[in-house]
């Protein structure tokens, strides 16, 4: 059908970086909705990656940002679902490359923004586990709340996201120090990040990915032996990492 | 039967006034908010649903695309299905655009169609799939476009009517875009409004556009929902109702967005013209 080339036409004409005049488009008409493309893309990302963005100056980002979207088309109706390659650019980007922290920071940006939107999803009751006799806890599997992530970052994230916070603006950065984070959303729907002690980030994401507590547990275990699970597991339930316990397959 | 959204003035609600029209719940006839913005969970859709409680609601998406020459993409369409699930919609609208091809690779935009016989079929069959995804119709709203398919063998209108006839879907009738594509592409606006099948409109937007001038001394009104709605699209909007009675209007406004009050005395001034055709009618 002629109908589909001249859309599929249409679409080359607007997404493509380099502009060249189209007989089939006017200029004008056609200016109009390759501007309308960009822009949407690049406030996008400018709402998403806001902290980035003070990083490295409006300008420098804005730059940056209009290269992403060359390089990276749209894959989605929903606009929100656009930028969740930024991380992985910035640290390929020639003129970004050089700076260590900015991949995880963005990593940190696009975790909270998914966080935000994700779905609801009930905390697991502590009542519900306390009714489980504590022998078969081990083998026991969690659905995890879609908002929780962890990102076992060797940057202090939790100090370089407090310093671009308006209440904590300005604070301390120690660049040396890591800071693995678990991030969650709180019951106002806000999202929280919290800096976790050796061997947590291992036991949490082997939580989150679905293995047994005992796995879990070994995990947090091999990557620190100063590993708590009381105080690990405890963690998690405070903050509604867990959601329910999921059926043995 | 199902509910319609009452015809009285509206206002899209956006951002910067979520929490204002929560604290003050002005008098509203009834509020449209954007599909997208409230995908799966979190803050967004308890918001949602405490507006919802309060105002009869209309959901305003952006992204479906039914006038793809591709099928509508499943990962939306189930996204937008669970929004409905979760939250009491009264109205549920979508444009008369593309937005993307099969390859799954999308303009984030509200892209013109051809308006032709055979693309007639395609989209009836996208908004069917869409509608029986979602288990309601829908409203389709006409579009500001900027360019135009050369081989249109129909107006934008008896394309409407086309797919009303063939869905069952309404009809979502935006004056403003009608005005604008009047003025950048000559739109015949009565060949357009006599296509209508009456009883299919079951919602009027109304907005402001932005004039762009080019260095070859050409114009383009862009509808950029950014200003007042200007007297033109008033005036028009006046016989709209004169013609086809009151219908649900909503004022949208999207961008450089004013004090909630600015809204407010636009969403009177429509409420005041649709006063005069209800007290007119028998």
């Amino acid at each position: 059908m002629n109908e589909t080339a001249w859309q599929h036409a249409l679409l080359d004409a607007i997404t493509t970086p380099q502009w060249q005049p189209d007989p089939r488009f006017d200029a004008a008409a056609l200016a109009v909705y390759r501007n309308n493309y960009r822009v949407g893309l690049m406030e996008m990302l400018a709402l998403v990656y806001p902290i980035c963005r003070q990083l490295l100056g409006d300008e420098f980002f804005d730059a940056l940002s209009r290269e992403y979207v060359k390089a990276t088309p749209s894959a989605s109706g929903n606009l929100h679902r656009y930028g969740e390659g930024f991380a992985g650019f910035v640290a390929a980007f020639e003129h970004t490359a050089h700076i260590g922290y900015l991949p995880d920071v963005a990593q940190l940006e696009w975790a909270l923004h998914r966080g935000y939107y994700a779905a609801d999803a009930t905390p697991l009751a502590i009542d519900t586990l306390a009714a489980i006799p504590q022998q078969q806890w081990g083998e026991l599997r969690f659905r995890c709340h879609p908002a929780c992530q962890v990102l076992d970052s060797a940057w202090p994230l939790a100090s370089i996201h407090a310093h671009h916070q308006p209440a904590t603006a300005g604070c301390a950065v120690d660049l040396h120090q890591a800071q693995p984070l678990l991030l969650w959303r709180d019951g106002d729907g806000i999202m929280q990040l919290q800096q976790l002690p050796p061997g947590q980030p291992a036991f949490c994401l082997a939580l989150l990915s679905g293995a047994t507590l005992d796995a879990a547990s070994a995990a947090g275990l091999a990557a620190s032996p100063a590993f708590d699970l009381q105080a690990a597991l405890l963690l998690v339930l405070q903050h509604g990492v867990l959601s329910a316990i999921k059926e043995p397959s | 039967m199902t509910a319609t959204l009452p015809a009285c003035a509206g206002i899209g609600l956006r951002h910067p006034h979520y929490r204002q029209v929560l604290a003050q719940q002005p008098p509203l006839g009834w509020i449209e908010l954007h599909s997208e913005n409230f995908f799966d969970g979190g803050q967004p859709l308890a918001m949602l649903q405490q507006l919802a409680a309060r105002y009869p609601l209309s959901l305003h998406g952006v992204g479906l695309g039914l006038g793809a020459a591709a099928r509508p993409d499943a990962t939306h369409l189930a996204a937008l299905r669970r929004l409905l699930d979760a939250v009491p919609a009264v109205a549920v609208s979508e444009h008369l655009s593309f937005n993307h091809d099969a390859s799954q690779r999308f303009a984030n935009d509200l892209l013109p169609i051809p308006y032709t016989r055979a693309m007639l079929e395609v989209v009836a069959a996208n908004v069917a799939e869409a509608q029986d995804a979602l288990g309601r119709p829908l409203l389709i709203e006409n579009l500001s476009s900027y360019l135009a398919y050369p081989g249109n063998d129909m107006h934008e209108g008896e394309f409407l009517a086309g797919l009303v006839e063939r869905t069952g879907c309404g009809i979502l009738l935006d004056v403003n875009n009608l005005y604008v594509n009047q003025q950048n592409l000559g739109t015949d606006v009565d060949a357009f409004l006599a296509a209508l099948p009456p009883d299919a409109i079951g919602e009027i937007h109304l907005a402001g556009y932005t004039e762009r001038s080019f260095d070859d001394g050409s114009r383009l009104l862009v509808d950029t929902h950014s200003r007042p709605v200007y007297p033109a699209v008033w005036q028009l909007y006046r016989q709209i109702i004169a013609r086809f009675g009151v219908r649900p209007t909503l004022i949208e406004w999207d961008i450089d967005i004013p004090p909630l009050d600015t809204l407010l005395a636009e969403a009177a001034t429509a409420q005041a013209i649709l006063d005069q055709y209800t007290e007119a009618a028998p």
